[in-house]
């Protein structure tokens, strides 16, 4: 079987019923077939996604649906978190929409989710392409690439921390080359975000190398073989037979690596603490600001349902952009 | 027989179990009961659990020395402990005896609702009545307001002045403030332009953490506001020029180039650190307390102190901080074992070793050899902070969590120029009417 018979019959290509199929199966009991006995097929069918479906409906309805329930329902609260609550119906909601502060957070939330996930698509994607075209030491390459993956986040932003202190090693190398005053990387709230963002893409590139360079593995060595007889260059092939050809993984990648940046908080914690100001909150950092440091338990869920309906909105929107077309084909 | 469970059916079968699931067991928000405080709680247990932050180097020793019952001590990170605080007050494996802060009353819910442990007995037992100063034991009393005390004070913190090695100020041509204190706010100036003028960065305080910022702001209200406005936080007109004064001055030092660059980046021990380096002149330190600073390599024969100085009509004082105390979480076993443990905490013969290992001040002030214990340092503070007029409580001791909070974090916003002082001030206000 050679490399495009492989693709024929992809994975999904079995889950996928033939639409002749389909239709055949529709058809037999107008047909004449015997008719089923459909109160007691209902009965067992509900009886089997009971038992098939408790374990797992179980699992979701304590980690997932109680939690979203739950802050639903606090939204609705002014609760400290110890006394009784106090209903107050959408009144958080409408202080989160006044909260010229919760604006700026969600500001700075996709400005890194927006920034964060292209920059570490377009490191992960060359460094993936420079590693599968063999560059000379690729192994130790993919290792070193892979180790801010396996470093734990609040490490690498400590690390980041020390590194970037205005005394620091990287201001001292700069110093070297005659710079009186180097930048304040954490201490200014110009130059901050940018160092966020910057540590995000350095943290995840890793990440999306390997499995990027996992879905490129999968390229027919054909198509290169063939381009490159025709005289495409290595940026050529990337550009017009890899990525089209790994689209899938792509897309994938990319709704991952947006929505686990839109709900960062770990390294926006360790690095800055959401500071100077609040020039680095993001949804995170403040969603814990308000309920644990200021005891507002109600208001925080109410930031967490909205940052909820924000990364629902807008995966659909890359769920449907991104990976829809592919479905339809 | 084929299945007739497409996936969609399954997966609204499966979500439909999950909602079921998870609504059924939704109560109402603050209505899980009281806590559980029956013979379980009471019963006698085999060790002690004792959980205190993680800057504490006096737990350990001291509770090693204590022998009636087995206590394991454990440390968490200091800087999220205060928030972690009323879950772990009120979560099943709850620690016997928990440290605890008093600010701003912020638990004192958790007391009212039942989750700690009345103590007013622990207070008569071992003679703390008698021994804390009354304006501490004030602090204690209106946590609740209801004539019981749920916390006890272990020790009390000073803040609002600042370290200084006197090397560096040697080295600068710096004469450091006569008896700790800034004869006006010129001299402090001059001081700081000198050690400009050498190469070195006036003054070192971690400004992410954010509350050594308002150590700062405390320091400079205290010539600017009476004590007893400053105690009551709801009184105070934040779009005062008494209110602003301090926030502009730390603005305009920020202007001048008094604080070390990159400050608002780095945490309290970094900001230690470069002090320990030679880099700075001043550090804040955390609360004052001389074993951080020790720790980050400033060498205690090298280091003294001063307050900071005066930018108003009246003198420059220190803040003392006396909230740090312990409870007893009522959902915990070991209640008696834990009061008699707590007896013991507070003990001269323990507050006495707790200054020796840690230079922790404690609450009482019957503990006989506590300056000499304290060391040069320690001990001048304390005899400094005894003086008349020369100590008060810091106006983030009385003031409501948000509040504090509020400020904490949007002194950071204004030192970096992204929040004016007038909006600053103002939204203050604004949180107070909230609480009116």
């Amino acid at each position: 079987m050679n490399q495009s018979d492989r693709m024929l019959t992809a994975p999904d290509a079995p889950r996928r019923q033939p639409t002749a199929t389909r239709a055949a199966a529709t058809a037999a009991p107008l047909a004449g077939g015997p008719r089923p006995r459909r109160g007691r097929n209902v009965t067992r069918s509900l009886t089997r996604v009971l038992v098939f479906g408790a374990p797992a409906g179980l699992l979701m309805a304590v980690f997932l649906v109680y939690p979203i329930v739950q802050s639903f329902r606090f939204s609705v609260y002014d609760w400290d978190g110890i006394s009784k609550a106090t209903w107050i119906g959408l009144g958080n909601y409408q202080e989160l929409v006044q909260d010229a502060l919760f604006r700026k957070v969600v500001g700075n939330s996709l400005l890194l989710a927006v920034l964060g996930t292209i920059g570490s698509m377009v490191v992960g994607l060359l460094w993936a392409y420079g590693i599968e075209r063999r560059l000379p030491g690729w192994r130790s390459y993919r290792f070193l690439l892979f180790i801010p993956v396996i470093m734990p986040i609040t490490i690498s932003a400590l690390l980041w921390a020390l590194l970037l202190d205005v005394q620091g090693p990287v201001n001292q190398a700069i110093g070297w080359f005659g710079v009186d005053l180097p930048p304040d990387w954490l201490g200014d709230y110009r130059v901050a975000p940018w160092v966020v963002i910057f540590v995000s893409i350095w943290q995840a590139s890793g990440f999306t190398m390997l499995l990027i360079l996992g879905a490129m593995e999968d390229v027919p060595a054909e198509l290169h073989d063939a381009a490159s007889l025709d005289g495409a260059s290595a940026l050529r092939r990337l550009v017009s037979i890899v990525v089209p050809y790994i689209r899938g993984t792509l897309g994938t990648l990319t709704i991952v690596q947006f929505i686990g940046l839109l709900k960062a908080f770990d390294i926006v914690f360790a690095l800055t603490a959401g500071g100077p100001g609040n020039a680095t909150d993001v949804l995170g950092t403040y969603l814990v600001q308000k309920a644990f440091a200021e005891g507002r338990y109600g208001y925080g869920s109410a930031v967490a349902v909205g940052m909820t309906v924000i990364m629902l909105v807008v995966s659909v929107v890359f769920y449907r952009r991104l990976l829809g077309k592919d479905e339809e084909q | 027989m084929a299945l007739n469970v497409d996936r969609r059916r399954f997966l609204i079968g499966t979500l439909g179990v999950a909602a079921a699931g998870a609504l059924s067991a939704c109560g109402s928000p603050g209505d899980d009961g009281d806590t559980k405080t029956g013979a379980a709680a009471d019963k006698d247990v085999d060790k002690l659990v004792f959980l205190t932050n993680a800057d504490d180097p006096t737990a350990k020793p001291i509770s090693e020395k204590y022998t009636k019952t087995k206590v394991e001590v454990r440390q968490t990170d200091s800087s999220t402990y205060a928030d972690n605080f009323p879950r772990i007050a009120t979560a099943s494996d709850a620690p016997n005896i928990a440290g605890f802060f008093i600010d701003g009353g912020r638990f004192t819910d958790l007391a009212k609702g039942g989750k700690l442990l009345d103590l007013t007995d622990v207070w008569e037992s071992s003679g703390l009545n008698k021994a804390v100063p009354d304006l501490i034991k004030k602090k204690y009393l209106e946590f609740t307001g209801d004539g019981k005390v749920y916390g006890v004070p272990t020790n009390t913190s000073r803040y609002g002045c600042l370290f200084y090695r006197k090397s560096v100020l040697q080295a600068a041509g710096v004469t450091p403030p006569a008896n700790h204190v800034w004869a006006s706010e010129a001299e402090w100036n001059a001081a700081c332009d000198k050690l400009k003028a050498a190469g070195i960065e006036p003054l070192s305080v971690g400004g992410k953490d954010g509350y050594p910022l308002s150590h700062l702001q405390d320091g400079l209200l205290s010539s600017v506001m009476a004590p007893d406005l400053i105690n009551s936080p709801l009184k105070i007109d934040y779009n005062s020029p008494e209110w602003k004064a301090p926030v502009q001055k730390l603005l305009e030092w920020n202007q001048k180039g008094y604080f070390s660059r990159g400050f608002l980046g780095r945490s309290t021990d970094q900001g230690n650190t470069l002090f320990g380096q030679k880099k700075v002149g001043f550090s804040t330190g955390m609360n004052v307390w001389q074993p951080l600073v020790v720790k980050a390599g400033t060498p205690v024969e090298d280091l003294d102190w001063c307050l900071l100085p005066p930018i108003g009509a009246l003198p420059a004082k220190m803040s003392i901080y006396a909230g740090g105390g312990v409870v007893i979480p009522a959902i915990a076993g070991g209640h008696k074992q834990a009061k008699e443990f707590m007896s013991y905490l507070v003990s001269p013969e323990a507050a006495l070793d707790g200054a020796k290992i840690g230079q922790a001040v404690p609450a009482r002030t019957d503990v006989p050899g506590l300056q000499d214990a304290l060391g040069p340092i320690g001990g001048s503070m304390v005899e400094f902070a005894n003086q008349k007029d020369r100590s008060q409580f810091g106006w983030d001791d009385p003031a409501p969590t948000d509040m504090i909070e509020y400020d904490r974090n949007n002194l950071q916003a204004v030192l970096a120029g992204t929040l004016t002082v007038d909006a600053f001030c103002a939204e203050l206000e604004k949180l107070k009417a909230k609480k009116r």
